[in-house]
Parts: structure tokens; C-alpha cells; sequence
């Protein structure tokens, strides 16, 4: 038996109180959407003050070491290091 | 947009759009969501709106295409089993939100029919079936779907032909 209609498919009969409730419901979404826009627009002057004060409190950078006659003495050293075994394995001989 | 006039749009559309996905979709819960994400949309591009005597139609394109992904969305998370709609709950609160004028108890039987008889279409025979429940003409839903005319009759037909048995006026 046929009871219903295709023109009941078209609305559900909801009460004026919660489709009231709904529209709030909406508009508040709206409101909040626009404040997160807000702070949208505002990211890129947020992020470039950022920028700025860890520039600012960075600390500047250590300058390189002078070395001093000691420590290239010492770098020259570990250099000869590397030959020891070649120069040791040449006889005294050779040398002369 | 100014607030009176979405006022006047949410009066004249809020029912129609949310009964049109809750049809397509089932669950009146997430239908609410998807509605009120309908009408936020609405409102913030209703400048963009070239042909505003189109609005009705628009108004179900957003409609339409939010059900759709959504519905998608849905098949993927059903199927990896996270959650699924617990229909008796639906019908008790669906049952407290019916106009106090309306008989709830025939609400709720004509609901189960239907949606039950909806079951027996696809996706796109049942999307189609209720643009037109809601007044549209061929061209309209296939403006609305972005479909050919052609696609929208073969479906129109199929789903009439699927529910004849079931529904009056067919």
C-alpha cells in the first residue's frame, strides 16, 4: 500500500525554537571564523616582530680563535706524526 | 551580506536544506553540522554570487556538495570501522526537535519508511530523487551536479522506477 509521497521527502517539520537555536549556533561559528581571519591578517607582522626580538636576543657569534704559536707548533707536530712510521721504516743508510 | 538578510535566508532554507541532507546522509546529528556548515558558506560567499535569483540553487550546489564528500568521507571511515550511527538514538532526538504542532509518532514511522525505501537507491539516484523532492527541474540539478541533463533523466527514471511500488505520484 502506497502511504507516502515523494513531496514528503521535503521537509522534516522541526520546531521554530530549534531552528532558532541553530541560527545562533551559526552566527557565532560566523563570528569566530571572522576573529580567527583577524588573527590571520595579523601572522605575518606577528611573525616578522618575532623575528626581530630573536635577532635582537641572539647572541653574537664568538669570534674565530687567533692561533697562537703554540697551538700551530702543535698542529704542525701532528702533521710529523703522520710521516713517523714512513720515516722510521727508511734505514739510516738510505739517509746518508 | 547583513544580518537581517541571512535571517531571511537561513528562515526560508534552513529546513529545506537540512531535510535534503538528512535524506542523502541519514543521520540527523551530523546533518545538523553539515547544515550549519552549508549556511556559514552561504554567508561568507554570498558576495560571489553572480546570479542571485539563482540563489536557491546555490544554496543546494553547497548543499549537495558537502553531503557528497561527506558521505565519502563517511564509506572510509565506516569502513576502517571508528564508529558508526546509532539509529535508536537518532529517532529519540530527532523526535524532541518536531514542531509541537506536528504529530511526532507519524513523524518518526514516515521517517523510518522512507529512509528505508531510500536504501534502495545509489548515491546518485537518491542525491538526484530528492534535488527533485525539493522542486528542481532537470536543468537545475544538472546545473546543481554538474551532470549532463541526459544523466540526470536516466537517474530520475531509475530511481522512480526502483520506487514505484513504494511511493505515490511517481
Amino acid at each position: 500500500m502506497k502511504k507516502y509521497k515523494l513531496e514528503d521527502l521535503k521537509e522534516i517539520p522541526l520546531s521554530d525554537s530549534f531552528i532558532s537555536e541553530q541560527k545562533k549556533e551559526v552566527f557565532k561559528k560566523i563570528i569566530s571564523n571572522r576573529e580567527f581571519k583577524f588573527k590571520k591578517y595579523a601572522l605575518p607582522s606577528l611573525a616578522a616582530a618575532a623575528l626581530l626580538v630573536i635577532l635582537f636576543l641572539k647572541k653574537p657569534q664568538q669570534p674565530k680563535p687567533i692561533y697562537s704559536d703554540d697551538s700551530i707548533y702543535f698542529y704542525q707536530s701532528m702533521d710529523m706524526l703522520e710521516y713517523m712510521d714512513i720515516l722510521e721504516s727508511v734505514s739510516e743508510e738510505e739517509l746518508k | 551580506m547583513d544580518n537581517k538578510f541571512f535571517d531571511e535566508i537561513f528562515n526560508a532554507y534552513y529546513k529545506p536544506v537540512i531535510s535534503f541532507i538528512y535524506g542523502y546522509v541519514g543521520s540527523f546529528e551530523e546533518s545538523k553540522d553539515l547544515a550549519q556548515d552549508v549556511f556559514i558558506s552561504v554567508f561568507k560567499n554570498y558576495g560571489k554570487l553572480k546570479e542571485k535569483e539563482k540563489l536557491k540553487s546555490w544554496i543546494f550546489k553547497i548543499a549537495s556538495n558537502k553531503s557528497v564528500s561527506f558521505l565519502r568521507w563517511r564509506k572510509i571511515r565506516n569502513f576502517l570501522s571508528l564508529d558508526s550511527i546509532e539509529e535508536e538514538k537518532e529517532e529519540c532526538y530527532l523526535k524532541n526537535l518536531i514542531d509541537k504542532s506536528q504529530n511526532a509518532e507519524e513523524f518518526i514511522v514516515k521517517n523510518e519508511f522512507i529512509k528505508k525505501i531510500l536504501k534502495k537507491l545509489s548515491d546518485k539516484e537518491r542525491i538526484i530523487l530528492l534535488l527533485r523532492a525539493q522542486g528542481f527541474s532537470v536543468k537545475d540539478i544538472s546545473s546543481i551536479r554538474n551532470i549532463s541533463e541526459a544523466t540526470v533523466k536516466v537517474h530520475i527514471f531509475n530511481a522512480k522506477n526502483k520506487l514505484k511500488d513504494d511511493l505515490e505520484g511517481l
